[in-house]
């Protein structure tokens, strides 16, 4: 027969690995790196915005109300000289690129970030039913996502925004949202599944705590980086959608956003015309905003999955 | 199809087809949901804007009786759900009288081509380059640019295709500024056709591949670290294997599997993506129908476009869904 | 006297963590002699698995040797060849089977392909034929059925995985077999078979085997010798029967105590806390090994 040696915990290479728990957890992990760079810019970019919209006179988005074909500051352009008037120049139709960017940004921004928040409300509900409940309930869930994630929002929103062309504020974020929940039902699911069956949930379960406790007293707490990850991602994927839509042309002409900027930059042809600031300088501003919304969500990723952060 | 079962192929084609007939109900329902009649509204706004449309009242006529508009609602949807499916979606509007599948049946090689050109060369490339950053044996200041990469891949491809064609068409000028192939050359299968098709396609590509990339390279690298810790590369080390041996025949023939669901998962982002980078260089593909047919308002043309691209979208996903259980043998016998 | 086929000497691991470094193996010496078993027993976290990886030149990160020789063969130290020449010593004089968790083969490859890379890495060109007709006969020889040859390891059970492993370990005729804790995580009858094919495999090719395990059952089945360990220090070293019938350090007879019997009834005993923390203190403290008889040694604290 057999007999085996007691196992005790303080054996050394646990004792290494307790050293090295002691330490991340001295060093908090939400001080991620890429967490707070990201998070960072965006702040200043979305305070800087709010705060021009006070101080900058905002009916300069309006056609004609500036001269045209304006280069930024310190800039000439066909015997044209930039000036403070107008810092970032203006298009072929006298709109004051600035304010299009103070106007547009918090407009889309705003508009991704509530689309997300209703998709990952949803998300919420329905991952935890279906990791939770399981059984018909999942079945149902899980064929109402597998059939609509893959259908680009994009297309979609091509087609709603051809017939209803000026949507506002609330519709746009409600037509994205339908595309938003997919991803944080998903995830949610399978982190719930995993959850389930670990000891402190069963511990809680024998201690006697109802579904609704345990779904938002025990496992609600260890996802919040996780759900703030979704949230981001959401986010960066509904504005994503958004500017898609406006560069093709689509979406409310009356609101100024930095999309419908870079459409009227494309059919007039400002590339080839050498008006790179007309373009270029939206792009840039949309390409700082989604490497930040990408390092938050990667930072937080690392947050809650810790083996991420040793690669 | 030894243990690719029946009840997994089953459940993948009837999503798929629950996939195309929910699509086709969304794009029903939102072309009725407009107050009034959709085809008096276009055809009204397009004489608003263009002047006087002659036997404006005939051209409307004929669409409701095309369309059925004067038939009850479950018999439109039957016969839109009908036509559909056949590929029927009417005539185009602003290019009166070209039937939609006219101009779709023009546009889809190169939409399909610049697709699965690039869609190849992120699958392969990016794999390589993930295996690569992946590798304990690849040198640390290689390593070292995976940040900036990761930083690219957050930036909507048709941002990139803004940038590229400003400075290597419009700046530098190497190359050309629209279209798909040179007025010179004769299409066919010669070579002067096929390099000009290249150098024309090679921007539109780039700009989709740039951006894309990044992903895949970053799940490679992720795949790889987590496998060379397992314990069956450990033994193929005691063996005596080579590290690159190890590296392609251990560590990536495992990794490579899970990076097809990926694929298929990001399928969507980037079919979108080359919606918008055909427009930014006139890539004559239906993502520039797409583009051309919002500014000219034509409905027709957008809701089957928009239905075509839902529909590649879909099949491709099938097709690797399908795909993937054939080549991973964990799956094919109904492992796990 | 007999040849050794290993010769580890004052060998010494350490982890580094990034707070300071731990010391998991502490200048252990032992011999293993031409066509013997030696099993190494000791608690998890004890250090004979670092040991194992150690010996193969297989540790991870953290994980470094810090001294110490390991000759094999009475001629080639392991620890000073360059990864070329290491490549070439592997898997033809040293070759490993792993835990028996269910991990150890790659789930992609057939099993004939898996063997035969590791033959192909060190044999010049083979015949396909000869060289499949070879595998097939190591199979049989560990008593699996021949439809194993093309199959994928998920379609194995966890018995039949650690025959191919040990079937595999075999194929290049190695003059030492680490087995790392080989039947763990196998049920009972499972552990039984696989022991067996380690013995029939090692008695026909004339091998000398490296067991490493806690199971003092399956040790009295295997080994020769043992070598007990803990905390990184090898305790006593000695015939199989020596040191199950007069253990001498008192670790060792903690251990041979708990082990049950058939022969007469008693109530198992188990190491308490207490008496754990004083061995451990008392290791912290130098030591010298003495002979209490013929090759059997035993570390007394001064």
């Amino acid at each position: 027969m057999k007999s085996r040696v007691v196992d005790r915990n303080s054996s050394k290479s646990e004792i290494a690995e307790k050293e090295c728990r002691k330490k991340t957890f001295k060093s908090s992990p939400w001080k991620n790196p890429k967490l707070i760079i990201g998070a960072t810019v965006l702040c200043v970019l979305v305070f800087c915005t709010l705060i021009g919209q006070f101080i900058w006179d905002k009916t300069l988005v309006n056609v004609g109300s500036s001269p045209l074909n304006l280069p930024p500051v310190g800039f000439e352009y066909r015997k044209q000289i930039g000036t403070w008037a107008h810092p970032l120049g203006t298009d072929n139709s006298g709109r004051d690129l600035l304010t299009l960017i103070l106007v547009g940004l918090p407009h889309s921004l705003g508009i991704g970030f509530v689309a997300a928040s209703i998709g990952l409300v949803i998300g919420i509900l329905f991952g935890f039913s279906a990791g939770y409940l399981g059984g018909r309930v999942d079945d149902v869930i899980r064929l109402l996502s597998d059939t609509t994630m893959n259908i680009p929002a994009l297309l979609i929103l091509i087609i709603v925004q051809s017939v209803i062309p000026n949507a506002d504020f609330f519709v746009m974020a409600l037509l994205l949202s339908l595309f938003a929940w997919q991803s944080p039902t998903r995830v949610l699911r399978a982190q719930i599944l995993s959850m389930k069956h670990s000891d402190y949930v069963k511990l809680a379960q024998l201690s006697g705590a109802s579904d609704n406790e345990i779904m938002f007293k025990e496992i609600m707490p260890n996802l919040l980086p996780f759900l703030i990850a979704q949230l981001t991602a959401g986010t960066s994927y509904s504005v994503l959608v958004l500017v898609g839509v406006e560069v093709l042309g689509l979406g409310s002409q009356s609101k100024p956003s930095l999309g419908i900027t870079l459409n009227n930059a494309i059919n007039s042809s400002a590339i080839l015309r050498g008006m790179w600031w007309w373009w270029g300088i939206p792009t840039i501003i949309l390409i700082v905003v989604f490497m930040s919304l990408l390092l938050i969500s990667v930072g937080l990723d690392e947050v809650s999955n810790p083996r991420l952060r040793n690669q | 199809m030894n243990g690719l079962t029946w009840k997994y192929v089953l459940r993948r084609v009837g999503i798929y087809l629950l996939t195309i007939f929910i699509s086709i109900t969304l794009i029903f329902i939102i072309s009725r949901a407009v107050p009034g009649d959709p085809v008096e509204t276009m055809w009204r706004q397009l004489e608003m804007q263009k002047g006087q449309i002659e036997e404006i009242d005939v051209i409307i006529d004929h669409y409701k009786t095309l369309f059925g508009l004067n038939e009850p609602i479950t018999v439109q949807y039957g016969k839109f759900l009908w036509n559909t499916i056949h590929f029927e979606f009417g005539v185009s509007y602003a290019h009166y009288p070209t039937p939609v599948s006219t101009m779709i049946k023009n546009a889809l090689p190169w939409t399909l081509g610049l697709g699965l050109v690039t869609m190849f060369i992120i699958f392969l490339f990016g794999n390589g380059i993930g295996a690569i950053f992946g590798w304990e044996r690849t040198p640390k200041f290689i390593k070292t640019i995976i940040p900036s990469g990761l930083l690219f891949t957050s930036i909507p491809s048709v941002l990139a295709a803004l940038f590229l064609l400003s400075i290597f068409a419009k700046n530098l000028g190497w190359f050309p500024l629209a279209g798909a192939y040179s007025n010179e050359v004769t299409p066919g299968w010669n070579w002067p056709y096929i390099a000009s098709v290249i150098k024309y396609g090679f921007l539109p590509a780039l700009s989709i591949l740039m951006v894309n990339i990044g992903w895949t390279v970053l799940g490679m690298r992720a795949m790889v670290v987590t496998i060379g810790g397992a314990d069956y590369v450990r033994l193929a080390e005691a063996k005596g294997l080579k590290p690159f041996y190890i590296l392609t025949q251990y560590t990536v023939r495992n990794a490579l599997l899970p990076q097809l669901t990926s694929l298929a998962l990001s399928m969507g982002g980037l079919i979108s993506g080359q919606v918008l980078v055909e427009s930014v260089f006139s890539y004559p593909g239906m993502g520039m129908l797409i583009f051309r047919a919002i500014r000219e308002q034509d409905f027709p043309v957008i809701q089957a476009t928009s239905f075509m691209f839902i529909l590649i979208t879909a099949t491709s996903v099938l097709l690797i869904d399908l795909l993937y259980p054939l080549i991973d043998p964990r799956i094919t016998h109904g492992g796990e | 006297m007999t040849s050794k086929v290993l010769d580890v000497k004052k060998l010494s691991v350490a982890y580094d963590t990034s707070l300071k470094t731990i010391q998991a193996v502490k200048g252990i010496s032992f011999t293993i002699n031409q066509g013997e078993t030696l099993g190494l027993i000791g608690e998890s976290g004890s250090g004979k698995t670092t040991t194992a990886m150690a010996i193969l030149r297989l540790l991870q990160k953290p994980g470094r040797i810090t001294s110490g020789e390991v000759i094999l063969n009475n001629s080639t130290d392991l620890l000073t060849l360059s990864e070329r020449e290491l490549r070439k010593v592997r898997w033809t004089e040293l070759a490993l089977v792993t835990q028996g968790s269910m991990n150890s083969l790659n789930p992609t490859m057939r099993i004939n392909k898996q063997i035969a890379d590791g033959i192909l890495a060190h044999r010049e060109k083979q015949n396909r034929d000869e060289l499949e007709e070879y595998i097939g006969n190591l199979l049989k020889m560990v008593g699996l059925p021949e439809r194993v040859f093309s199959q994928y390891p998920h379609e194995l059970s966890g018995g039949m995985k650690q025959r191919v492993c040990i079937a595999m370990a075999a194929s290049l005729n190695p003059s030492l077999l680490i087995a790392d804790e080989p039947t763990s995580a196998l049920d009972v009858i499972t552990q039984r078979i696989v022991a067996q094919t380690l013995m029939d495999i090692k008695e026909r090719l004339n091998m000398s085997l490296l067991v490493i395990g806690h199971d003092i059952g399956l040790m009295a089945q295997l080994a020769d010798r043992v070598a007990v360990m803990i905390d990184g220090v090898i305790v006593e070293t000695g015939a199989l029967q020596e040191v199950l019938t007069s253990p001498q350090h008192l670790y060792t007879q903690i251990l041979v105590d708990a082990m049950p019997s058939i022969k007469r009834k008693k109530s198992l005993t188990s190491i308490d806390e207490q008496t754990r923390q004083k061995i451990s203190k008392s290791l912290l403290k130098p030591f010298e090994v003495k002979e209490v008889t013929q090759g059997h040694w035993v570390a007394i604290t001064q």
